[in-house]
């Protein structure tokens, strides 16, 4: 007994070879779902005439058609949750993670004018920006937006991180101190700033103290 | 910026030259021995009005307590060793110490890396070779630095 190998759908199927079958290719491949050759010689006519069919050109394209629609539709669909997520930034994020991490993921892909829009949305004390590490964002901003949110944050009375003061212009702090030093500051935490200030600063401010406390006595 | 890992080290030798332990110090200023402690140690900073008093107590300028004066010296194989690290990246940045940086950025934390960068990319320090430098960076370090133009780079080397 002869037997021929068929594959149907990655599927390994053996037919037995009959004498007179019109058999071209010993080997045969389809991947069709529901679809199984047969090349017996004794299978009748109709269902030769179905594959027939099933190959016809109408259908090939019919077919070629639903899947062309099929994969417009995919596309709509991939390009609605693009547009989503880069709007509402933490919408798909897992709820556990914080709010840094999630800016500090999107954050190198942003152009500068949304990096401008999420420090002016930190000045307006947005709540989805409460928590935000804001040292850990600074590298991104202007040094504009960083002396902005660094005096903010003096303002509010917030800790200041000294991995902030990096990005913080040394003209932003001189000017703090200038204005402290001419009493126009009395309220701002300066031992909380002096240990950031270059040498020029830290003196001034000295001399400054070392005056107020010769006229306490 | 100030060292305060250098004038915590200065506060302990000071007190030791002037013979006084932790507790007759920290009664002198009206603090507990631990606060001077972790002065002495850098973790933590002493008010502006408490390093006035050391200074009458140790007879010295408040330019000498808070080592204004003194460069500092760093070890490249270990550049934070004997010093606060965001004052040794403050210096690095400000180009007042000179280091290797493609060498040493192994050294930093991703936040400190980030900020010498931020510094190259602003033009602020000038790298003698960028390959050296592109090869240590990770991937979004080189996208924040080159802006993701690549091209623009490899212009700028020829």
């Amino acid at each position: 007994m002869k037997l021929r190998k068929v594959t149907i759908n990655g599927k390994t199927y053996y037919e037995e070879i009959k004498d007179g079958d019109n058999v071209i290719d010993p080997e045969v491949v389809d991947n069709r779902k529901s679809q199984r050759i047969k090349y017996d010689s004794e299978e009748d006519s109709s269902s030769k005439k179905s594959s027939e069919t099933m190959f016809s050109k109408e259908n090939l394209k019919r077919d070629w058609n639903e899947f062309v629609s099929s994969m417009k539709g995919l596309g709509t669909k991939i390009s609605k949750k693009v547009k989503r997520t880069t709007k509402d930034w933490f919408q798909d994020s897992p709820a556990t993670e914080d709010t840094t991490n999630r800016l500090l993921k999107i954050l190198p892909y942003m152009d500068k004018d949304d990096i401008h829009g999420i420090a002016k949305r930190i000045l307006k004390n947005d709540k989805e920006f409460k928590d935000v590490d804001y040292a850990a964002i600074m590298p991104f901003m202007t040094k504009k937006d960083c002396d902005a949110i660094f005096l903010k944050t003096l303002k509010d009375g917030d800790t200041i991180s000294i991995k902030m003061v990096h990005f913080v212009s040394p003209d932003c702090l001189s000017i703090l101190v200038d204005r402290y030093v001419c009493g126009k500051c009395p309220d701002l935490d300066i031992d909380a700033l002096y240990p950031f200030l270059n040498s020029a600063d830290v003196k001034k401010l000295f001399y400054y103290e070392l005056k107020k406390n010769k006229h306490k006595r | 910026m100030i060292d305060f890992v250098e004038v915590g080290n200065k506060i302990a030798k000071l007190r030791r030259e002037f013979k006084l332990s932790q507790e007759e110090l920290a009664d002198q200023l009206y603090i507990t021995r631990q606060a001077l402690s972790k002065w002495e140690n850098g973790t933590s900073i002493p008010s502006i009005d408490s390093l006035l008093e050391l200074c009458k107590i140790f007879s010295i300028s408040f330019e000498e307590m808070l080592c204004l004066q003194e460069d500092s010296e760093i070890d490249p194989d270990n550049i934070f060793s004997g010093h606060n690290r965001s004052y040794v990246i403050e210096q690095i940045i400000s180009r007042k110490i000179k280091v290797d940086i493609p060498n040493v950025l192994y050294q930093m934390s991703p936040a400190e890396r980030l900020v010498v960068l931020k510094a190259i990319k602003a033009g602020e320090i000038e790298i003698d070779d960028e390959e050296e430098l592109f090869c240590k960076l990770t991937n979004s370090e080189m996208r924040f630095l080159t802006g993701g133009n690549l091209y623009e780079v490899e212009k700028s080397n020829n």
